[in-house]
């Protein structure tokens, strides 16, 4: 499986950089965080360079992460600012040549908004991001928003896996899949075999967001920290065919830069062990 | 300042593992003494021949004397001892003829705590009023100060500025990071969060009250997948060598 991590803001159009995490053993990355900075009025001239950058480092970009809407906002509260910048993900997205991008679901369930409304609103949304996807060949993948034990007041649609599938299946298109969130799922206080939830999803997933925590908040730690069992979590989704990398999704905004290839190095190892411990 | 790895007494037994750690970068250990510990002529043989050294021990509160003779055995000047403020006085003052039989100092480690607890543990370690109690300044610990169970900053503490306050007081430190939350002991930089220790300005308040002690790392070194102890503990020594402006090791 190739081995693929999230990069941080500061490190998004440096090509040495690239070629470090090359070096330490990564095969892809991930624009998450930094994302934001392929947007804008000089969009076409960075994503070109950051293009540039990839294939010389010879590292692909498997996946994005779209830009996010504040999680808790319900789905009808979307503004034209940021639905513009998820619609020209898609084409950036696309120039550097991207399979996946991660999209999180809206809304929480709660006395004013059903499930029924969250649903059909989020599908709403999901199908007219669609046609820009198909447009650029990019697929979209539906992430897990957990119900965390901190704010348990706040339901969040795919903190039920059936609503997460739900959305998927009505939706019905080989473009639009899943992204399993292995962090959120291990706070996920709603979620009671997370075994059992992983089989129920993993036919749709097409990426993951790869990190743990210790079950209190979403720490985006490396995965041999913490405690999520990667042995019961992630065998069912090779078994059900997962084809995608090994996606490390972390926190390293605050690592200082002369320590990180040391960071990069051990994730590296963490994944080989996990992988071969399955 | 030199590196130091917390390691359990029985681990000291094994050569091979002293010549990883010197291997890694490691300057010296700091035993872990759990229980009643002997041999400590071999120990001593064994990390010398490593070419590492004792920095320090970590006392048991149910073996004090006998921690301490092993202490002196292998030349170590101060001991840890964890405690807990006020509960632990009598061990504590019980404990100091017996520091000054063996001539080994007792660092009264600060507990983990969400208070800010700096000025009340200063009057509690002074309050033994002897040259040999001194404190082991656990960095995790004193960095949960200000923030909850669930990492979030309720008050504001200045972490440097809490360690110039204990300031000389310091004979040895306990190096760790968490997340604010709870005590992880991950290593730093590891954790990252908005309430994690920040490393760069710590390191400069060890400067400015001019210790001069070992880094002494007491993280947790096992996973599950324990093959990645040995790239855990190598990683460890490099980023604290280059986070205090050292060599890494090849």
């Amino acid at each position: 499986m190739k081995k693929s991590i999230g990069i941080d803001d500061r490190f998004f159009l440096n090509l040495e950089h690239l070629k470090g995490l090359k070096s330490a053993g990564f095969d892809a990355v991930d624009y998450s965080v930094g994302w934001r900075h392929l947007l804008g009025s000089d969009s076409d001239e960075k994503t070109a360079k950051a293009a540039e950058n990839l294939a010389e480092a010879g590292i692909e970009c498997y996946q994005i992460h779209l830009p996010c809407y504040n999680i808790f906002l319900q789905p009808d509260q979307t503004d034209e600012s940021t639905e513009a910048d998820i619609h020209k993900s898609f084409e950036v997205a696309s120039k550097l040549g991207t399979k996946w991008a991660v999209v999180h679901t809206m809304g929480t369930v709660d006395k004013d908004h059903p499930r029924e409304w969250v649903i059909k609103k989020n599908v709403e949304n999901f199908v007219r991001y669609l046609e820009t996807a198909e447009k650029y060949g990019v697929g979209i993948a539906v992430e897990n928003i957990p119900r965390f034990g901190d704010c348990p007041q706040y339901d969040f649609i795919t903190a039920d896996i059936d609503s997460h599938l739900e959305i998927i299946e009505r939706i019905d298109s080989p473009m639009l899949q899943a992204c399993w969130d292995f962090g959120h799922q291990n706070l996920n206080i709603s979620d009671g075999d997370r075994t059992e939830t992983v089989k129920k999803i993993a036919k749709y997933v097409k990426v993951f967001h790869g990190a743990s925590n210790y079950g209190n908040m979403d720490w985006h730690l490396a995965p041999c920290f913490g405690n999520v069992n990667w042995k019961e979590r992630l065998k069912p989704m090779l078994d059900a065919g997962y084809d995608g990398t090994f996606n490390l999704e972390l926190n390293l905004s605050k690592v200082p830069e002369s320590v990180i290839f040391e960071h990069y190095k051990l994730y590296s190892r963490m994944i080989d062990e996990i992988i071969k411990n399955l | 300042m030199d590196i130091v790895l917390q390691i359990k007494y029985s681990e000291a037994f094994d050569k091979e593992y002293l010549a990883f750690l010197k291997k890694c970068g490691y300057d010296g250990v700091e035993l872990l003494l759990d229980g009643e510990v002997g041999d400590a002529e071999t120990i001593k043989k064994n990390v010398s021949e490593s070419g590492l050294y004792v920095a320090h021990t970590q006392l048991d509160k149910e073996n004090i004397e006998n921690g301490l003779a092993v202490s002196s055995l292998l030349g170590v000047k101060w001991a840890c001892l964890p405690i807990v403020i006020n509960y632990d006085s009598d061990i504590i003052c019980n404990a100091i003829p017996l520091a000054e039989k063996y001539n080994v100092g007792i660092a009264i480690e600060n507990p983990a705590t969400h208070d800010d607890i700096t000025d009340t543990f200063c009057i509690y370690a002074d309050s033994f009023n002897s040259e040999f109690i001194g404190v082991c300044y656990n960095i995790g610990h004193a960095n949960l100060a200000g923030s909850d169970d669930f990492g979030i900053k309720k008050f504001d503490v200045d972490k440097a500025e809490a360690l110039r306050k204990v300031g000389d007081r310091i004979k040895m430190l306990h190096v760790n990071d968490n997340h604010g939350d709870v005590d992880r002991r991950l290593c730093p930089t590891v954790a990252n969060a908005v309430c994690s220790v920040e490393w760069g300005k710590i390191i400069d308040a060890l400067k400015d009250i001019g210790f001069n002690g070992a880094f002494s790392l007491n993280c947790e070194l096992d996973f599950e997948e324990y093959c990645l102890r040995d790239d855990y503990i190598r990683f460890i020594a490099n980023v604290c060598n280059i986070l205090l402006g050292k060599e890494v090791a090849q």
